[in-house]
């Protein structure tokens, strides 16, 4: 049994606040800073939602609210994460239970076959142009106990109060898909 | 105590006509950078005694985020040089990622005894935040290849700080570690006098490998592996002798590692290629 969270931006949870500009934005200035942007552009991109000092606030109040619910049956965390560019992470983010990486399924294969219970955790809040994404969280419990389910989903309904919906429509979604 | 039995480093030019040839191009050449420096680095140690194998990097953000690079096809690149490729590749903690990495894999209890971590800190772009920056002076690119045996009192400390001031918490914190473990020689990251001022006034400088900022720059995770090298390098190293090595990131994470270096290690520093020589292989 692998219960999974997952929930979609449609909306900044954080409108109608002012966002501190960004103190040091990376300059461009000679022909290499050009051309790498234009080489990295993307022609589509999903609505910028958050800032990055957001983004962190965000993903603060996520890690809070998965403590609140399982903090006592969870041994690691398993984050997904993109630019580390933007200011420090949350202190909670930091921590030595939880490990930041850019690709999730060998560190996932190599927390099961550890025997451990872990959650893993995919974000793509989009922060500028460049940033792949569609504002999007996926959060999936490996090994949970007996009774793991039920905890879930009110993992789940904590997580809509932070503003997050289906990725169809309604709130985030709690699945629970067949174990590894 | 982590047993460091090799290190190598191996410096880079920035790969601005390469990117002209494409992602894929630049998807091979980083495979076959990383690939053919672990091989080096291994030796003669069987690719199943390894137990964690990963990338860190400080610079390679936006190229991922973009996803102009995806780790999948440099992972499948650097399988046709190595018996053991890297599984994975962590951003996240910038200068001091392999310190995260050593932390992660302590809590994992790999059930193989090396780890290897590739560091590394190319220009791919030859951006010019990068090349120098008020925070740090001028960079250092390189890849940094390091095989550590674990053993059960492997000592890591990673540490986020809690001020603005991110330098001197550092600072202050290698300063406790130095005075708990006083046979410690300490390998600090390079810095430009400007700011490594600051090891003359917090720290005992005596023990400090000496900062080589004005031949290698800043070189970002690298710093400290480099000075062990060159330490072994010049003989300078002793049979029991023991080294901290080092990293703080410029969003204030740090990480301290106690390491021996191995008597019959691999420590090697290499030249980089030229940009023609890079645009020729892809050609």
């Amino acid at each position: 049994m692998i219960p999974t969270f997952s929930g979609r931006l449609r909306s900044s949870p954080y409108a109608g606040l002012p966002i501190p500009s960004i103190s040091h934005p990376a300059v461009l200035t000679s022909e290499a800073d050009f051309t790498a942007m234009a080489l990295m552009a993307r022609a589509e991109w999903a609505p910028v939602l958050l800032s990055f000092a957001q983004r962190h606030d965000l993903m603060r109040r996520i890690f809070q609210t998965i403590d609140a619910v399982l903090g006592d049956t969870l041994q690691r965390i398993l984050l997904h994460s993109r630019v580390p560019a933007g200011g420090r992470m949350p202190a909670i983010l930091a921590r030595e239970t939880v490990f930041i990486v850019s690709e999730l399924e060998c560190e996932i294969a190599r927390l099961l076959s550890a025997g451990l219970s872990f959650l893993s955790i995919h974000e793509g809040f989009v922060r500028h142009p460049l940033e792949v994404g569609n504002n999007e969280v996926e959060i999936a419990w490996h090994n949970p106990p007996e009774g793991g389910a039920a905890r879930f989903n009110l993992l789940t309904s904590e997580l809509n109060k932070l503003g997050f919906s289906a990725p169809a429509a309604g709130g985030g979604t709690t699945s629970i898909e067949a174990t590894h | 105590m982590y047993l460091l039995e090799a290190a190598v480093y191996k410096r880079t030019v920035a790969w601005s006509a390469l990117v002209l040839h494409g992602s894929n191009a630049v998807a091979d050449r980083l495979g076959a950078l990383l690939g053919r420096q672990i091989e080096i680095a291994l030796g003669d140690i069987p690719a199943q005694s390894v137990g964690l194998n990963m990338v860190v990097s400080t610079m390679l953000d936006v190229p991922f985020t973009s996803q102009w690079l995806r780790w999948p096809a440099i992972a499948s690149a650097a399988r046709k040089h190595t018996r053991s490729a890297p599984q994975n590749i962590v951003t996240a903690y910038e200068c001091a990622s392999w310190g995260y990495v050593l932390r992660y894999a302590k809590n994992c209890a790999p059930t193989a005894p090396y780890i290897v971590i590739s560091i590394l800190d190319l220009n791919i772009f030859g951006l010019s935040y990068w090349r120098n920056n008020s925070m740090w002076g001028d960079s250092g690119f390189g890849l940094t290849t390091i095989v550590l045996r674990c053993s059960q009192d492997d000592f890591i400390h990673c540490q986020t700080s809690k001020s603005a001031n991110a330098f001197g918490e550092f600072c202050v914190d290698l300063r406790t570690v130095m005075t708990v473990k006083k046979d410690l020689r300490v390998c600090a990251p390079y810095f430009p006098p400007n700011i490594a001022t600051l090891y003359d006034r917090l720290l005992p400088s005596e023990r400090l490998l000496t900062n080589r900022n004005a031949d290698y720059g800043h070189s970002f995770g690298s710093d400290p592996w480099i000075a062990l090298i060159e330490h072994r390098q010049r003989g300078l190293d002793g049979p029991s002798d023991h080294y901290l090595a080092t990293s703080i990131a410029l969003s204030g994470y740090w990480c301290f590692a106690e390491v021996e270096i191995a008597d019959a290690g691999r420590f090697i520093i290499s030249e980089a290629e030229s940009e023609d020589e890079l645009v020729e292989a892809a050609a």
